[in-house]
């Protein structure tokens, strides 16, 4: 045995066997044994493999020509401003995750109360990238204040309870 | 010199702290306006700030001893034990709550309970709002009251603080009856203070659905009374809408209510536009 992956897949096979039963194997060893059978199964995994490596590297590719504009931008704060570059990374991470501006209609209004230039995306995920690049512009104090003031505004408590609280504390007082 | 308007009505639930946000809003973050905007919460039942704040920032200025509205009318209060009162510095009252591009910003002086308790010793205190806000308004181009339901200092105090009254009205017959009242109260307060230039600004129909029976006869009355006495009524009503009262508890104006209908939106614009136009913003 050579590798981990031989014995699982030895141990898979096993598995097939209890299955099946040991005749259709043997009769399929036979088959196997067969040059011709062979050379024909080892085409379609060639073929097979190939597909697969050339899907992967175009997912890469599209995904390096999505992100590269910003990431870039990021990547360049590292160096110069790696204060800012932290910031703007953990608010990068927000935007992909959804804990932060989980909307589109969102991502255009803290732009707009920001000041930034207006943000035309059609959709969510591409609005990301205007913002972060719009906000990267700003200097570290104003950046700070803004994504601060998401937080301020972003998941407001304006339950009943927690008016309650405020009011019966103070009653009497 | 900043535009200044007390939102009054002696009735109560008319929609007064709604629509003192909502044009706050309407003139801080629409681009057309960008106004640096103060909005001060002249009522004890603090809805303004509710609305403005929501409950964390709110717990923080109070459980900071963050001075409010409360501390512009107590500043020179003599409490024993207590330093020698001094006057209030403005900045610590004002508290930020957007800022918009262009630099444009809503601010709020908040309110809070205690403020009723102003009320039970009014003193000389309804001058002191006035004062407070002449060192302020040089910040500003547009201060909007959000005033009590209840004939009081505080009333006489948004008047004199004030250069228009832009009253509210249900169209429903127990709330226009506020509208006389309110009227004989001001026209009270200018006797006393001939000096003060107060303005109506005008009445402007809240709530509106426009066709029921019971609605058209309260509107055509007001309306009677308003032609005999002068008085302005707004051509641009605010209608009845879920999203007023959704918005205040997402913390956001109409036009950022989540699902608020176009429709809706505009009939307020078109409201906050004609009321821009009669205080000249």
């Amino acid at each position: 045995m050579k590798t981990e992956k031989e014995l699982n897949l030895l141990v898979d096979i096993a598995k097939l066997i209890r299955k099946y039963g040991p005749e259709p194997f043997e009769s399929l060893a036979q088959s196997i044994l067969s040059p011709q059978l062979s050379q024909d199964l080892s085409n379609i995994l060639m073929q097979t493999s190939k597909v697969a490596r050339a899907i992967s590297e175009e997912k890469e590719k599209y995904k390096t020509k999505e992100e590269s504009p910003i990431l870039r931008s990021l990547l360049a704060l590292k160096r110069k401003e790696p204060e800012k570059y932290r910031l703007l990374t953990n608010f990068h991470n927000g935007l992909v995750t959804k804990t932060l501006l989980p909307s589109l209609r969102e991502i255009k209004e803290f732009a707009s109360d920001c000041g930034l230039p207006e943000i035309r995306a059609e959709s969510r995920q591409k609005a990301i990238s205007p913002l972060v690049g719009s906000l990267a512009k700003l200097p570290y104090e104003q950046l700070a204040e803004k994504i601060k003031s998401i937080r301020k505004h972003g998941k407001e408590d304006r339950s009943l309870e927690g008016w309650t609280n405020i009011i019966l504390d103070r009653e009497g007082t | 010199m900043a535009k200044k308007v007390s939102l009054i009505n002696m009735k109560g639930g008319v929609g007064k702290s709604t629509l003192a946000v909502n044009l706050a809003w309407h003139f801080a973050a629409l681009t057309k306006w960008s106004k640096k905007v103060l909005v001060v919460d002249l009522d004890p039942q603090f809805n303004a700030s509710q609305y403005l704040l929501g409950v964390s920032e709110y717990k923080k200025i109070i459980d900071n001893n963050i001075p409010t509205i409360w501390n512009v009318f107590e500043q020179f209060t003599y409490l024993p034990d207590s330093p020698k009162p001094s006057p209030l510095e403005p900045a610590k009252v004002i508290y930020s709550v957007r800022k918009f591009s262009g630099g444009s910003c809503i601010d709020l002086i908040p309110s809070r309970l205690e403020l009723a308790f102003s009320l039970r010793n009014p003193g000389q205190k309804e001058q002191l709002l006035s004062k407070f806000i002449s060192k302020v308004e040089g910040n500003y181009e547009l201060v909007i009251l959000d005033c009590a339901p209840t004939e009081s200092f505080l009333t006489m105090a948004a008047y004199l603080a004030s250069d228009y009254i832009l009253v509210p009205v249900k169209p429903e017959y127990l709330s226009s009856i506020g509208l006389p009242l309110l009227v004989n109260s001001m026209e009270e307060f200018k006797k006393h203070h001939e000096e003060h230039d107060l303005k109506l600004a005008g009445i402007v129909f809240n709530a509106t659905s426009d066709y029921v029976p019971e609605e058209v006869k309260s509107k055509d009355e007001v309306k009677t009374i308003a032609k005999k006495n002068g008085w302005y009524v707004f051509e641009n009503g605010v209608s009845y809408s879920r999203s007023y009262p959704k918005g205040a508890r997402e913390g956001q104006p109409i036009f950022r209510t989540s699902y608020s209908r176009w429709q809706q939106t505009q009939r307020f614009r078109a409201f906050a536009e004609e009321f821009a136009k009669r205080i000249g913003l």
